[in-house]
Order: C-alpha cells, then sequence, then structure tokens
C-alpha cells in the first residue's frame, strides 16, 4: 500500500530489466500483489521487453563511418556569403533563447523545496494546513475509516 | 390516591424529558458499548477548500466488533475494516492478503466516555437542543462546547477537546445517530451520520472473521514510531530534540509522492497538535491546495538535504525552538 498506480507503472519497465534497487523493488511488488492492473501492466511490459529482445541483432557495415565521412568530404563548400544563410542564423536566436530559457526553468525548478515559503506558495502552505486538520479531526470520527484513508491517501 | 399516582406519573415524564445531558452522553456510551447495530454511515471532513466524502455499510457487536465495508469514494469501493480481537484489519476484495492497522486513537466509546469526564469536571458544557429526526428515528439533541477556548498559564494540561460537539442521541436505543465536530468556534467542519439504521441485526461471527487462507502484513505507510517507520524511508528522519513538557509521537505517517516520500510527524501536547512535514530535497515532492483559514501556524525551512514545516496551534515561539532543535539534529531518534 505504499505506491500508487502512476508510480507503479513509472518504475514497471525498470523493474521488469531488473533495474531497480532493493527498496524499489519491495515496494512495488508490494503494491503489485494488490493491483490487478498494474500486474497486468507488468505483464505487457514483460511481453514487450522479450519480444524486443527476440528481435534480430544487426550490426553495421564496418565501413559505414567510413563511407559517412567520404559522403561529407565530397559535399561542395559553400564559402561565399549569403543573405539567405544570415538569416537562418538569425532566425535560430529566438530558438536559442527558448531553449536557455526552458533550461533556466527545468534547473529552477529542481532548486525549489518540496515546501516552499509560505508566502510564495500558498498552495503547499494549505495542503500542508489541510493534511494536519484532516489528522486532528479523523481522531473525532467514530469510524476508523477517515484515519486508514488519510494514511493510505483517499485515492489509492 | 388517583391524584397521587397522576402526580408522580407527571412527576416521571416532566424528569425523563428533562434528563439531563449527561445522562444521555452516558447511554449513548453505554449503546457504543453494547448494541447490536447495523446501517450505513456517511463521513463528511471539510478541510480549507476540500470536503472528504466517506459513505460505508456497517455492522456492529458493541465495542467487541464491527464490519464496515467503503461504499465511497468510488476508488476505495469494496475495501473491508474489520475490527476482532482488539485489531482492526483492512483487506481488498479478493485479495489474499490483508493489513493490520496500527494502534488507533481513542474512539467511538471513549470518546464519549472522555466527554462525560470532562463535563463533569466544568471543562466542557452540554446543553440540550430540541429533537430532530435521523434516518427516520427522534433523536435529542446534546450539544457540548469548550468552558473556555483557551488555557491560563496556571492552569493544569487537560485532555483535547474539540471547541464543539453536536450529537444527536436515539431516543430508543442511546446510540449517536448524527454527530457534528467544530475545531474552533465556527462552522461544523466533520458531520457524521447514519443514513440507515438496522437494530439487533443478525450477525454471524463469519461477518467479523477474515477468510482463513488470508495472510496479515502490518500496514504500510503509517507507524507508531519512528523506528518502525524508518525502514520504509529512503532517508534518515529527523526529529527535534526539543518538545514541549507532555508531547506524545500520535503516529508516523509515509506518504510516497512521485517525486519523493514525504514524512509526517503527528505529535500531541496537553493543549495543542503539531505535525512535522520533512523530505529530502533531492526529491521534489507535489501538493495542491488554497490556504482559506489562518487556525494553525505554519513555519517552513531548509536544512542541510532536508526541506521541513511545521503545522500546528502551538505558540508560534515554541514551533520557531522545536524548528531549531529539529535543524540542529542528525538522524532519527
Amino acid at each position: 500500500m505504499g505506491m500508487d498506480c502512476k508510480r507503479c507503472e513509472q518504475q514497471i519497465w525498470a523493474y521488469a530489466e531488473g533495474q531497480l534497487a532493493p527498496v524499489q523493488v519491495h515496494a512495488l511488488e508490494a503494491h503489485l500483489r494488490e493491483c490487478s492492473h498494474c500486474q497486468r501492466q507488468l505483464e505487457a511490459a514483460r511481453v514487450a521487453y522479450r519480444a524486443l529482445r527476440r528481435l534480430p541483432r544487426r550490426r553495421a557495415p564496418a565501413d559505414l563511418s567510413a563511407r559517412v565521412r567520404r559522403r561529407i568530404a565530397e559535399m561542395p563548400v559553400r564559402s561565399s556569403f549569403g543573405w539567405s544563410r544570415l538569416w537562418r542564423r538569425v532566425a535560430l536566436a529566438p530558438a536559442l533563447a527558448s531553449l536557455a530559457v526552458v533550461a533556466w526553468w527545468g534547473w529552477h525548478t529542481q532548486q525549489q523545496p518540496p515546501f516552499p515559503d509560505a508566502s510564495t506558495d500558498v498552495d503547499t502552505t494549505e495542503a500542508l494546513v489541510e493534511l494536519h486538520e484532516q489528522l486532528e479531526l479523523a481522531d473525532w470520527s467514530p469510524s476508523p475509516t477517515p484515519s486508514y484513508f488519510i494514511s493510505t491517501g483517499y485515492t489509492q | 390516591m388517583r391524584a397521587a399516582f397522576l402526580l408522580i406519573a407527571l412527576w416521571w415524564v416532566v424528569g425523563w424529558a428533562q434528563e439531563p445531558p449527561i445522562q444521555w452522553l452516558q447511554r449513548a456510551q453505554q449503546a457504543e458499548e453494547t448494541l447490536a447495530i447495523a446501517g450505513v454511515r456517511v463521513v463528511e471532513m471539510r478541510t480549507g477548500r476540500t470536503t472528504r466524502r466517506i459513505e460505508e455499510r456497517f455492522w456492529r457487536q458493541g465495542a467487541r466488533a464491527e464490519r464496515i465495508e467503503v461504499l465511497a469514494p468510488p476508488e476505495r469501493r469494496g475495501e473491508v475494516l474489520l475490527y476482532n480481537a482488539e485489531r482492526w484489519v483492512v483487506i481488498r476484495p479478493n485479495a489474499k492478503e490483508a493489513y493490520e492497522m496500527p494502534r488507533l486513537p481513542l474512539q467511538g466509546a471513549q470518546l464519549l466516555k472522555l466527554a462525560v469526564t470532562l463535563v463533569r469536571s466544568g471543562v466542557v458544557l452540554a446543553e440540550m437542543l430540541p429533537e430532530v429526526a435521523v434516518a427516520g428515528r427522534s433523536c435529542v439533541g446534546v450539544r457540548l462546547t469548550l468552558a473556555q477556548a483557551t488555557l491560563k498559564n496556571d492552569e493544569p494540561p487537560r485532555p483535547l477537546f474539540p471547541a464543539a460537539v453536536t450529537l444527536w442521541i436515539d431516543k430508543e436505543t442511546g446510540f449517536a445517530l448524527r454527530r457534528e465536530v467544530s475545531l474552533d468556534n465556527g462552522v461544523p467542519v466533520m458531520c457524521v451520520e447514519l443514513k440507515r439504521v438496522e437494530l439487533n441485526p443478525r450477525l454471524s461471527p463469519e461477518l467479523f472473521t477474515l477468510p482463513p487462507d488470508v495472510v496479515v502484513r502490518p500496514l504500510g505507510g503509517v507507524y507508531a514510531t519512528v523506528e518502525e517507520a524508518q525502514p520504509s524511508v529512503l532517508f534518515p528522519i529527523r526529529t527535534p530534540s526539543y518538545l514541549p513538557a507532555g508531547t506524545t509521537l500520535e503516529r508516523v505517517i509515509v506518504q510516497p509522492h512521485l517525486s519523493g516520500q514525504v514524512v509526517v510527524l503527528h505529535y500531541r501536547t496537553p493543549q495543542a497538535r503539531f505535525s512535522i512535514f520533512q523530505a529530502h530535497k533531492d526529491r521534489t515532492a507535489e501538493f495542491g491546495g488554497r490556504r482559506r483559514r489562518a487556525r494553525s501556524h505554519i513555519h517552513l525551512w531548509q536544512s542541510g538535504n532536508y526541506w521541513f514545516a511545521i503545522v500546528g496551534n502551538l505558540p508560534k515561539a515554541e514551533m520557531e525552538r522545536i524548528a531549531q532543535s529539529l535543524s540542529a539534529s542528525t538522524t532519527g531518534r
């Protein structure tokens, strides 16, 4: 019960290939024992994995690298200045800038804490307060189900 | 002679009608402990903008045994919670494994017993409300409120109790058919109501026992101690070296998130509750929701490879002291 289906599906290929750490294997197998949906996913992954392994392996020709280099060398060199080439380079600038922004955003996201500062992330703050209050409320319920759901996730 | 009988009868009827709230609470406690009852129960919990609704079918043999089958939410439908031989076990449909739940906090009859004690000592005030019908049955209302919302410094600690609890108690059986709980003096945030009631149903022993070929394992995700939780957590759990006097650890919850685990240490003091959240900073966790109320304080910070948060109704100074001791600690205890 320590894992949900989404996470299981993310790890299922690594599991089929035997690349998971023992702790992850333990958690995933515990989930698989009780989830028929993920069992089917695993079976499908195994079938696909076996099929991939059965595909014939073809070696690239030994002279492939030499042939590619020779073809490149044979291409005519454009030494003259051309407006079209300049335009292509200028047009590339916005794309590179966008790439830089995406890269920065990705790096920045990695630096964000799971519990960001309360003043900057109201959603996270409220989620923590909600979970705390649910724990408090569940104690006053005559039924143990709220406690059980809070511990295991309502939607698991 | 006839007049005397009439007077006695009148006195008895008036006396019964004015039965003090504490007697209704005691009846409710007794019914909770002894009554065989089945029905459908709905639990609604409102925290922030989230409302959780649980619908369940239940069969109770007093406080000795209970079976609960989840009807809603749909994704949990069919799960069964069984109480027998003083332990709660949960099992999914057609599963060959069941999971034992760890120690649960006060529930049912114990809560009513606590209410009786607190009413007797004057910590909680009780008043009768007009009769209403719940699940087609006539009920009396008993409203319990804290006599004093906050403690003075020189007062001895007392058990925690919600700011207000309202019970609708079945006049015939004494069973509480509806209850509303407010954590502060606002609107109720939890409501538990029986939608269908069956008195003295036939309860076979099989109803409260697991099939013979089912293996019982501990329920993962919730633990009584840090030591029990640690093997299932991928980083060392950190605990504060400072805690307010009388603090006890209620439970440890390990929540899986797509990007990493979050550990929740839920504590209780004589006057407050608070939760410490922690995660390893290599793994970013995802949360949702939006703040609406400011009943609880929240303190968030980073220390080394960890992200921490404390949420609770402790004084801010106490929370900061706990936070400092947590940052200074090295590994879990």
